[in-house]
């Protein structure tokens, strides 16, 4: 206990001064999973300032580094979770079916304790996402899991490429056609809301590019939805949709078609194993569940093939959580698709490491091991895929975030002063995605259980 | 029938309403001989025993040889200590916290809300909306305050301010010490429309920053009376926005916690404006971005609920405790404190003791700071100083935040702030040094006008032999077939009793003028629920029972009956 605390203050202590620290680190004798090169027994990884500086045999590092002994562990790339709503404070712009305006990486949460759960699985960067309240929806956030830090921006992966949230079906006709009775009412209402918010956003650059060039004599009114959307079909920004029915997947593509957009990536796309041929022409890849479906009507066309089939049809394909429970193991919804699919291992390590990377642009600093990319690693007592797998440390750019022999009860890095304590045990509310955060009350049961339920 | 019932139930709605000590103003003369007091000129230097001639609002001469004139009021303040007046950096003293709305306003369209729905109101000015005899003005005077710094009450982008000198004129245009002072922002979404998150308001500020900047070049480029240059538009939020824009006036951004600040960090660094910190609780891990930046901070002094703990009666258990004490009993552990409960405590106290000592660490990092009673009560702040002082804060930083500092930020200090020459006559007068836990303001000098703190008892008379008030009953009321109970507790103090009446959904008001006559006593209650409804009470003691009635409003009087329920019998 003792130990423990001690712990925690020298968490505290050092903290306010940490600014994203690099770690220098020898990892030895593992059975390395690099997903790029194959699987490497008895190897030593050597990371320095915060980066792989070589793998291979007998490595020495700098005079009293930090040293890891993984005889007898799997030393993997760290998990990257495509999908999720951790060390955010707001998922949700409800307020319009297009706000690509609003950014979650401007209300980081340094302080939720999700996050330090996620290292407990082996991951390392999560997507924090925009919910799908809105067909376009916010800007999203790559984040690198610097657990103890408390400066929001410290979380944010530099270089990470700019993301956005599209949502199509009941989300969005929920929230604004049977909740406000504004477009969109239907699916096709849906389609609408992109063409004309492009279309929109075509004549808004216009209109900037004329005042710059001189055309326009006074500057026209700055809009930061339209600058964003703008940015969009100058490729700037990647899409990441939350979609399920392979008909609204289609009408998406002949849309991003018809405006030149080239980069999407579909999330959940249940139904994309129907359309799998047509996702791989397009170059859009897919970010699923293993096996989570049935929780609303448009989710009921589903199977655990999913990963496997896109996967087999040359579609980048990743596995995600969307929920700070199923980020703890990754590592078994990734091995679900060896049972259904008989995919290989690296194939299934892949769904959760080097092609969540590339759906996010980023899989030239992170997703495989490879001297040069970042030190973000994922040590497991028993492989990775096995249902006796245990994540034993967990690393983000060398430094040692999560070691699971050093696991203090209470993390927290943040405590209300104010707290009442309650022991009582409750049990969880069911389970569900987060995709609705911040929505969901005020739909069925009004602004005032809202507000009752966040205070504002 | 409705009508009553309703204002039986308000009866019980605590309002905020705090037991006033009486003030009264004294004097007709606006000349004052100040004789022998402590006197402390400003932060830092040691008190001195002198006097003070005051003239006309103006301090005239400080020494202790000198003489007062023939018209001045001699003020026989012996061996009080006296201290330039307080000074409020952020408050919204004299407006009227507007009920929230229950039901969220019915707008044409989501997202299409325009700027004042969005919360954008930068035009809305602090003195429209002043009343000045609000007793806000009075409750921070008696605390010792002079000059309070008065924002609109607003959301994303509340309004500008009026500097106000705390005195009691009829008018709120003699209040003003100087207008359009500075502007207030915060991370509050709108009510109902778009922005609806943080990150709504984040988005929404910026674009709206940004549009302000293009308006000031746009009316440049129109005022060259070039050709093909068609009319700027006009919009007020662009135009009440602009000084802001132009760094002519502070932004003052409403951060309580850490990430708050983080975030107003990262908009300031974008773009530019002058930026204070206000009404900040917590900022620890963001001090080192705050010390970079420059950026003055306001601290809140409505600390944790630190004391109230301490205070808690015995036998009377926390929600808190409460709920943990349920779960060791389901536990089978009735009487064992977990190792989890132990640190989870543990760690609550650091926290709390991180809470007083933001203070001590604003001064180490030599950021200049002052404090926002925004949120904060004025009968408390002396006493949450005083825990910020144990916790490392220094007497003269201290005092310095109360007064030089806040006089320096708001462009005051060649008049307030220290006591000197020449500089406004407004002073607070305590029976001991400041930092003494029993000392009481004694009276407060604004401009010159003196306003006496007078200590009344809460209670008149005294109960009969037979009577043992002190303690609880219980109380019943029949309004007309609605029977509505709870429970009345009173407080010996000093000479007299005070009182509370406690409704069974734990809705407290304190009893005002209390009067108790053998076996007779009689109170009043006063409510508001949109507006104040007194209600007298009048109980009759027998033993340990009693009846009486209770007369609301206009509405009409109802049997009370009850008896002790705890208590010496």
């Amino acid at each position: 206990m003792i130990k423990a605390i001690n712990f925690i203050w020298i968490i505290l202590l050092t903290l306010p001064l940490c600014v994203a620290q690099k770690g220098d680190v020898l990892i030895k004798g593992g059975t390395v999973l690099t997903i790029s090169q194959g699987v490497k027994e008895k190897t030593d990884v050597l990371v320095l300032n915060g980066k792989i500086a070589g793998i291979g045999k007998n490595l020495q590092g700098p005079i009293g580094i930090k040293s890891i002994d993984a005889t007898g562990l799997y030393v993997m790339p760290g998990i990257i979770d495509a999908h999720s709503h951790i060390a955010i404070d707001a998922v949700n712009e409800a307020s319009h079916p297009v706000t690509a305006e609003v950014n979650v990486g401007e209300a980081i949460d340094p302080f939720d304790i999700a996050v330090y759960r996620a290292l407990a699985g082996g991951v390392t960067i999560s997507h924090a996402m925009h919910g799908s309240a809105n067909a376009i929806g916010g800007q999203c956030q790559t984040i690198k899991h610097r657990y103890g830090n408390m400066d929001p921006e410290t979380y944010k992966m530099e270089g990470a490429p700019r993301t956005i949230k599209f949502a199509l079906g009941e989300n969005p006709i929920r929230t604004h056609g049977e909740g406000q009775g504004i477009v969109p009412r239907t699916r096709m209402g849906v389609e609408q809301v992109f063409r004309s918010a492009f279309s929109e956003a075509r004549v808004y650059r216009k209109s900037q590019n004329d005042f710059k060039s001189g055309l326009l004599a006074m500057a026209p009114a700055y809009n930061l939805r339209m600058e964003t959307l703008a940015d969009i079909l100058d490729g700037k920004i990647l899409i990441h949709c939350h979609s399920y029915r392979a008909d609204e997947i289609l009408m998406l593509m002949n849309v991003l078609k018809d405006f030149g957009v080239k980069k999407i990536c579909f999330q959940h796309v249940n139904e994309g194993f129907k359309v799998a041929p047509e996702l791989a022409a397009f170059g859009a890849s897919a970010s699923v569940f293993a096996d989570w479906w049935a929780y609303k009507f448009e989710v009921y066309y589903s199977t655990a093939y999913n990963a496997a089939i896109l996967t087999k049809n040359g579609v980048v394909t990743s596995i995600n959580s969307d929920s700070d429970e199923l980020i703890r193991h990754l590592y078994h919804e990734a091995a679900k698709t060896q049972k259904y699919g008989g995919l290989t291992d690296d194939e299934a390590l892949k769904l959760i490491t080097l092609n969540p990377a590339i759906q996010l642009g980023i899989d030239t600093r992170v997703g495989s091991l490879e001297p040069g990319k970042d030190g973000d690693i994922a040590i497991f007592e028993g492989h990775p895929l096995s249902v006796y797998a245990i994540p034993q440390y967990t690393l983000v750019d060398g430094k040692v975030v999560f070691d699971r022999k050093n696991d203090p009860a209470d993390m927290r890095l943040d405590v209300d002063p104010d707290e009442k304590f309650d022991f009582k045990f409750y049990e969880r509310v069911a389970e569900r995605d987060k995709c609705m955060q911040d929505v969901t009350e005020t739909l069925f049961f009004g602004q005032q259980y809202h507000n009752a339920l966040h205070g504002h | 029938m409705q009508n009553r019932r309703i204002l039986w139930m308000v009866l019980f709605v605590f309002y905020g309403f705090c037991l006033k000590a009486q003030e009264y103003k004294s004097g007709v003369t606006k000349n004052y001989f100040i004789q022998n007091v402590w006197l402390t000129t400003s932060p830092g230097t040691a008190a001195v025993l002198t006097s003070v001639k005051v003239r006309d609002g103006i301090i005239e001469e400080i020494g202790p040889g000198i003489k007062p004139g023939f018209d001045y009021k001699i003020i026989k303040a012996d061996s009080q200590y006296v201290y330039a007046g307080f000074i409020d950096a952020m408050s919204h003293t004299g407006i009227k916290k507007e009920e929230d709305k229950k039901e969220t306003p019915k707008l044409p369209s989501r997202g299409l809300a325009n700027y004042e729905q969005s919360g954008i109101t930068p035009q809305n000015n602090a003195l429209a909306n002043i009343k000045p005899k609000d007793s806000s003005i009075s409750d921070l005077r008696k605390s010792g305050f002079v000059l309070s710094h008065v924002f609109p009450r607003g959301r994303m982008i509340a309004g500008n301010s009026t500097l106000i000198a705390l005195n009691d004129a009829e008018h709120e245009d003699k209040l003003v010490v100087k207008n359009n002072v500075a502007m207030q922002a915060s991370f509050t979404p709108a009510n109902g429309a778009s922005p609806s998150t943080v990150i709504g308001v984040i988005a929404r500020f910026k674009e709206f920053y940004q549009n302000t900047g293009l308006a000031i070049d746009n009316e440049a480029r129109f005022a060259k009376q070039n050709l093909g240059h068609k009319k700027p538009e006009y919009v007020e939020e662009w135009q009440a926005m602009a000084p802001v824009y132009k760094k002519l006036m502070p932004l003052y951004f409403v951060t309580p916690k850490s990430k708050d600040v983080f975030r107003a960090v990262e908009l300031q660094k974008g773009m530019g404006f002058q930026m204070v910190l206000a009404d900040v609780q917590h900022l620890q891990p963001a001090i080192d971005k705050v010390k970079a930046g420059g950026y003055a901070v306001l601290l809140s002094p409505q600390l944790p609920e630190e004391q109230k703990e301490e205070k808690k009666e015995k036998g009377e258990k926390k929600e808190g405790q409460a709920n943990a004490d349920a779960g060791r009993e389901e536990a089978g552990k009735a009487n064992e404190r977990t190792e989890e409960e132990k640190g989870l405590e543990k760690r609550k106290k650091e926290k709390l003791q991180e809470y007083l000592a933001q203070a001590a660490l604003l001064e180490k990092n030599n950021i200049s700071f002052a404090f926002s009673m925004a949120n904060a009560k004025p009968a408390d702040f002396l006493k949450s100083i005083r825990a910020m002082k144990k916790a490392g804060l220094s007497e003269k930083a201290a005092l310095s935040a109360l007064t030089t500092t806040p006089a320096t930020m708001l462009q005051v200090a060649g008049q307030y702030g220290t006591l000197e020459k020449g500089k406004s006559a407004s002073m607070v007068f305590f029976d001991k040094a400041v930092w003494d836990e029993k000392a009481i303001i004694k009276q407060v000098m604004v401009d010159g006008q003196m306003y006496v703190n007078e200590e009344k008892p809460k209670s008149e008379g005294k109960p009969g032999d037979g009577l043992k008030l002190e303690g609880e009953w219980s109380y019943t009321v029949d309004v007309q077939g609605q029977v509505e109970t709870g429970r009345f507790k009173f407080v010996k103090e000093g000479k007299g009793y005070s009182g509370t009446s406690t409704s069974d959904a734990n809705e407290s008001t304190p009893m005002e003028d209390l009067i108790i006559d053998g076996n007779k006593v009689t109170f009043k209650l006063m409510i508001n629920s949109g507006q104040p409804t007194p209600v007298t009470v009048e109980l009759t003691f027998t033993n340990d029972s009693y009846t009486g009635n209770a007369t609301i409003g206009e509405a009409g009087s109802f049997v009370v009956k009850g008896s002790k329920t705890n208590g010496p019998k």
